[in-house]
C-alpha cells in the first residue's frame, strides 16, 4: 500500500513538474525547440518587414528629399537585399534602413554600441562602429564575402 | 543681388527638412542618413531660423517634418557655418564641407520643430 502511495505521487511530480516547467530533460528540450522555432517566426517576420521597406525606395525619384537626392538603384536594392538577409540570418537585429542621399542604402543596428552599414551605388559596403559619443570608432571598406563570414 | 550676407553665430538656429516618406525617424530619433553629404557637394544645406520667417513655407508638411539644430553643435565640431543665399531662397546656408564624421552627433543634436510629428511616424 505504500508502494502504491509513493508511485501515485511519484507519477502526479512528474505531470506537476511539466505543467509549472520545472528542469527536466524531456522539458527543456522542448523549450528549446519552441525558442529557436520563436526565434525563426521572428526572423522572417522581420526580413519581410525589412524587403518590404526596401522595395519602396525603388519609388524614390531624384531629389527625394528635396535636396538633391539621388535615386536608388535597382542593382544597389539588390546588394541591400542580401546585406538584409545575410544580418538576419545572423541573428542581427536591423533597427532601420533608410535610403541614402547618394542613392545608397543604409542599415542600423546595436551590437553594444550603434552600428551602421552603408550599401553605396558604386558597390562599396562600409561597416561604422560608434562609441559611445556619436564619434565614428572605425569605418571599414568590406565585401559581401567578408560580411556572410563575420562573426556578429 | 540677393542681400547683405548674415553671419552665423552660435546662439543661431539652423532647419534642415527630413523626409517622412520614407520615414527617417525612427524611436523618436533623425537618422544620421539626413545629415550625411553627396560626394562632390560642397556642404549640407540648412536654413536659419532669423531669415526665414514663417518656417512653414519652407517644407511640404505632406512629405517632410522640420527639425532645428543649435549652430553651436556643427561649429564645436570644427565646421563653418556659412550663409549661402540661392536664388529664391534668401535662408539658405551651409555646415561647409563632408559631414559624414559628425552626421550621426547632428542627429542627436536635432529637436523636430513639430515635437507631434514624433507620435505620428
Amino acid at each position: 500500500m505504500v508502494k502504491d502511495i509513493s508511485n501515485k505521487e511519484r507519477s502526479k511530480n512528474k505531470i506537476t513538474n511539466r505543467s509549472s516547467g520545472k528542469n527536466s530533460g524531456v522539458e527543456s528540450t522542448w523549450s528549446k525547440r519552441s525558442r529557436a522555432l520563436q526565434d525563426k517566426i521572428d526572423a522572417l517576420i522581420q526580413l519581410k518587414s525589412i524587403l518590404s521597406r526596401l522595395a519602396e525606395f525603388q519609388q524614390l525619384e531624384e531629389n527625394w528629399d528635396g535636396y538633391n537626392a539621388d535615386p536608388i538603384l535597382n542593382s544597389t536594392l539588390e546588394l541591400a537585399n542580401n546585406i538584409a538577409k545575410y544580418l538576419i540570418a545572423s541573428k542581427v537585429k536591423i533597427d532601420f534602413c533608410v535610403p541614402m542621399r547618394n542613392g545608397g542604402v543604409q542599415f542600423e543596428f546595436n551590437l553594444g554600441n550603434d552600428c551602421e552599414i552603408e550599401v553605396h551605388p558604386n558597390g562599396d559596403i562600409y561597416f561604422l562602429n560608434y562609441d559611445e559619443y556619436s564619434n565614428i570608432a572605425n569605418k571599414e571598406l568590406i565585401t559581401l564575402e567578408q560580411l556572410k563570414k563575420h562573426a556578429w | 543681388m540677393l542681400g547683405k550676407p548674415y553671419e552665423i553665430q552660435k546662439a543661431d538656429i539652423l532647419l534642415r527638412r527630413i523626409p517622412l516618406k520614407p520615414s527617417h525617424i525612427f524611436q523618436g530619433r533623425v537618422t544620421s542618413a539626413c545629415f550625411k553629404t553627396k560626394p562632390g557637394e560642397d556642404g549640407l544645406s540648412v536654413d536659419i531660423n532669423n531669415l526665414v520667417g514663417d518656417i512653414h513655407k519652407i517644407y511640404n508638411q505632406e512629405t517632410h517634418t522640420l527639425v532645428r539644430l543649435e549652430a553651436v553643435v556643427p561649429i564645436e565640431l570644427g565646421y563653418e557655418c556659412k550663409h549661402d543665399p540661392v536664388e529664391g531662397n534668401f535662408s539658405h546656408a551651409l555646415i561647409v564641407g563632408d559631414t559624414n564624421p559628425i552626421a550621426k552627433k547632428l542627429a542627436f543634436a536635432c529637436q523636430p520643430t513639430d515635437p507631434a510629428i514624433l507620435s505620428k511616424v
